[in-house]
């Protein structure tokens, strides 16, 4: 097990002396070589999660372990020889995710060199290396990041993220802000990169379709909580939680969408129950005095759903095969 | 062009000489530059070819008029001592320059360092500098530099440490939103998770893209610090005899100014021209630093 996380919580200060709480018991694990997915509307805590695991906050509750060692509570220095040593991130934006003042290479150098591994013309030696895996011409080294399209900046994003050879890659809405065709192949360079490399990614993004395309297992987040996690397939194609299936009803034609009413609740007050009450198709007076727990559920292994009425609402068949997306590299395979 | 081949190699600049070089094609830098050049030059080179004595007292020859106007004075005529007013401004013109870019460069230093930290230390640190900073600008300079000068006694050295640390708040205050929005990147982010120390993080991802501003308000500074040299030497706060200045030249001859009104002209019209040299390098540095690419507009960045 790389990372996992024990009902962790991250609340941060607003003014008038509150506080918000941003995650809420968050319980998720990422394997070797595997992909988990999280997925979640804006303000979910999906990116607070991947902050969150990669103690750029200190959780405020909970537990996290990265290669089995607690790392919730580390200072600097113990972080560098764990966490900082062995997990990366890479961000949505390509335009502020590299320091314009930098050429490629020296972005590319700098974490070996925070870490002092090889000479510099070692990691130069790397960093070429590096710049050709994802599909980058090692001429391009010299260049500074606005000579490159946003596509290149992202690879070079990745490129960056890959240089400490980590077990880990914390991947926030990486296509988020890229084109339809450039997205297609980060996607696929993050594939290409699994297989050869065996790494795991914890892959956030807002898009069901795109999650599940590359992921092994997805998480569904909703204010804070995870609501539904479990197999890809089992999670996209057979979503029990009524938050997943209508994320999961999107790929539909617009008459089938489900859209749910009004909007996110505010994470300052928080609705009482089930976070998802106010807006659930199906809720019943139960879900708005009692949050429910997440639950295995009997038909499939590793599938659990937060919900009183799991599978009440379901999405109508005869769709999937239509869009079912290629299934993601299997395990196996990646280790 | 020979840009022949489409996949030859541009020909990098890197951006410290690519901002030079559009100082100078600008008309106001390349006048401040020369105007600079030339200041410099005399500083270093001057008094070797000045023949006269700037100290030496001619006391048969007080107060003569330039030769230019039919006087025996030389160049720029004699003071009230009958020393050299020429020889007196080239040598005078030392310890100005001196002062201000030694002043200039320390307080920039020193406020860069403050303002980078009150940028990213935004807890603590960063408020308490800012309103140190705002309890600062209420006092005048001159009120302290007059009471510090009681305490302490009168002395030039004196007098560029308190101007040097005193000076620190005009960067900090101009770089401080910079500093916080730029630590907001997500390069910082990423330097951070790859486990790179604040202090690093600092001079290498923020310092470059602060330093624009600081350079232009250290050029535009040191000719402001040549001129509070000046006026508070002109008050006796400033360089003590034997040691002279460009103010204390000035300070000397204003009691003769109806006798020997060249005494006065002569070291006014240097400051005036140092200090029109930095200003002009200042503002074309500045047009250059706003024109380059980092300001430019990026589609991508929303």
């Amino acid at each position: 097990m790389i990372l996992q996380t024990e009902n962790l919580e991250q609340s941060f200060p607003v003014s008038g002396g509150r506080r918000v709480q941003v995650l809420n018991g968050v319980s998720i694990s990422v394997n070797a070589g595997e992909t988990l997915g999280v997925v979640g509307e804006s303000g979910s805590g999906k990116t607070t999660l991947g902050r969150a695991v990669m103690r750029l906050s200190e959780p405020t509750g909970g537990r996290v372990f990265f290669e089995g060692r607690d790392v919730t509570h580390a200072n600097s220095a113990h972080l560098r020889r764990i966490l900082r040593r062995r997990a990366a991130m890479v961000f949505q934006n390509p335009s502020t995710s590299l320091n314009p003042f930098l050429k490629l290479v020296d972005a590319l150098t700098e974490p070996l060199a925070v870490h002092r591994i090889g000479s510099r013309s070692e990691r130069r030696q790397q960093a070429y290396d590096m710049l050709e895996r994802v599909g980058l011409d090692r001429a391009q080294a010299e260049r500074y990041p606005q000579e490159l399209s946003g596509g290149q900046r992202q690879r070079v994003g990745v490129a960056r993220a890959l240089m400490l050879n980590p077990a880990l890659v914390v991947a926030d809405e990486p296509t988020a802000s890229l084109d339809v065709s450039v997205q297609a192949q980060v996607v696929n360079l993050f594939q290409d990169l699994q297989r050869d490399l065996g790494l795991a990614y914890l892959f956030i993004s807002h898009d069901l379709a795109l999650v599940s395309h590359l992921s092994h297992r997805i998480a569904v987040m909703y204010l804070g909580r995870v609501v539904e996690i479990g197999p890809a397939a089992e999670v996209f194609d057979r979503p029990k939680h009524p938050y997943t299936v209508v994320l999961s009803s999107m790929r539909r034609p617009a008459g089938e969408q489900l859209t749910p009413g009004g909007d996110p609740p505010s994470l300052l007050s928080p609705p009482t129950g089930c976070a998802f009450h106010p807006r659930c198709p199906i809720a019943r007076p139960v879900c708005s005095t009692t949050a429910p727990e997440l639950t295995a559920l009997a038909e499939t292994k590793g599938h659990e759903v937060a919900c009183h009425f799991p599978g009440d609402l379901e999405l109508s068949g005869g769709l999937e095969t239509a869009v079912a997306p290629p299934p993601p590299i299997p395990l196996e395979a990646v280790r | 062009m020979s840009s022949s081949a489409p996949a030859a190699p541009v020909a990098r600049r890197s951006r410290a000489r690519q901002v030079a070089a559009s100082t100078w094609a600008s008309a106001t830098g390349r006048t401040g530059l020369v105007m600079l050049a030339i200041t410099l030059l005399v500083a270093v080179f001057g008094p070797l070819l000045v023949s006269t004595s700037p100290t030496a007292q001619n006391l048969m020859a007080t107060n003569q008029p330039p030769s230019w106007l039919g006087g025996s004075g030389g160049l720029m005529g004699t003071d009230a001592l009958g020393r050299d007013v020429f020889s007196r401004a080239v040598h005078g013109l030392r310890l100005s320059l001196l002062f201000g870019l030694g002043v200039a460069t320390a307080s920039a230093v020193l406020g860069l360092a403050l303002g980078l930290l009150a940028g990213y230390e935004q807890r603590f640190a960063g408020p308490v500098l800012l309103r140190l900073a705002d309890i600062q600008f209420a006092l005048p300079f001159v009120v302290v530099g007059l009471a510090l000068t009681a305490v302490m006694g009168p002395g030039i050295l004196k007098l560029s440490i308190v101007l040097a640390i005193w000076g620190w708040t005009v960067y900090a205050r101009t770089i401080v939103t910079s500093v916080a929005q730029v630590c907001r990147m997500d390069y910082i982010t990423a330097a951070r998770t790859h486990g790179m120390g604040a202090t690093r993080l600092l001079l290498r991802h923020v310092t470059p893209n602060v330093l624009g501003p600081v350079v232009v308000l250290w050029t535009t500074s040191a000719g402001v610090m040549i001129l509070v040299e000046s006026s508070l030497s002109l008050l006796g706060l400033g360089t003590q005899p034997p040691s002279f200045s460009l103010g204390t030249m000035l300070g000397d001859a204003t009691t003769q100014l109806r006798l020997a009104w060249w005494a006065v002209v002569a070291p006014g019209s240097v400051l005036l021209w140092i200090v029109l040299a930095f200003n002009l390098t200042g503002d074309g540095l500045r047009d250059a630093l706003s024109s380059s690419g980092r300001i430019e507009h990026d589609p991508e960045l929303v």
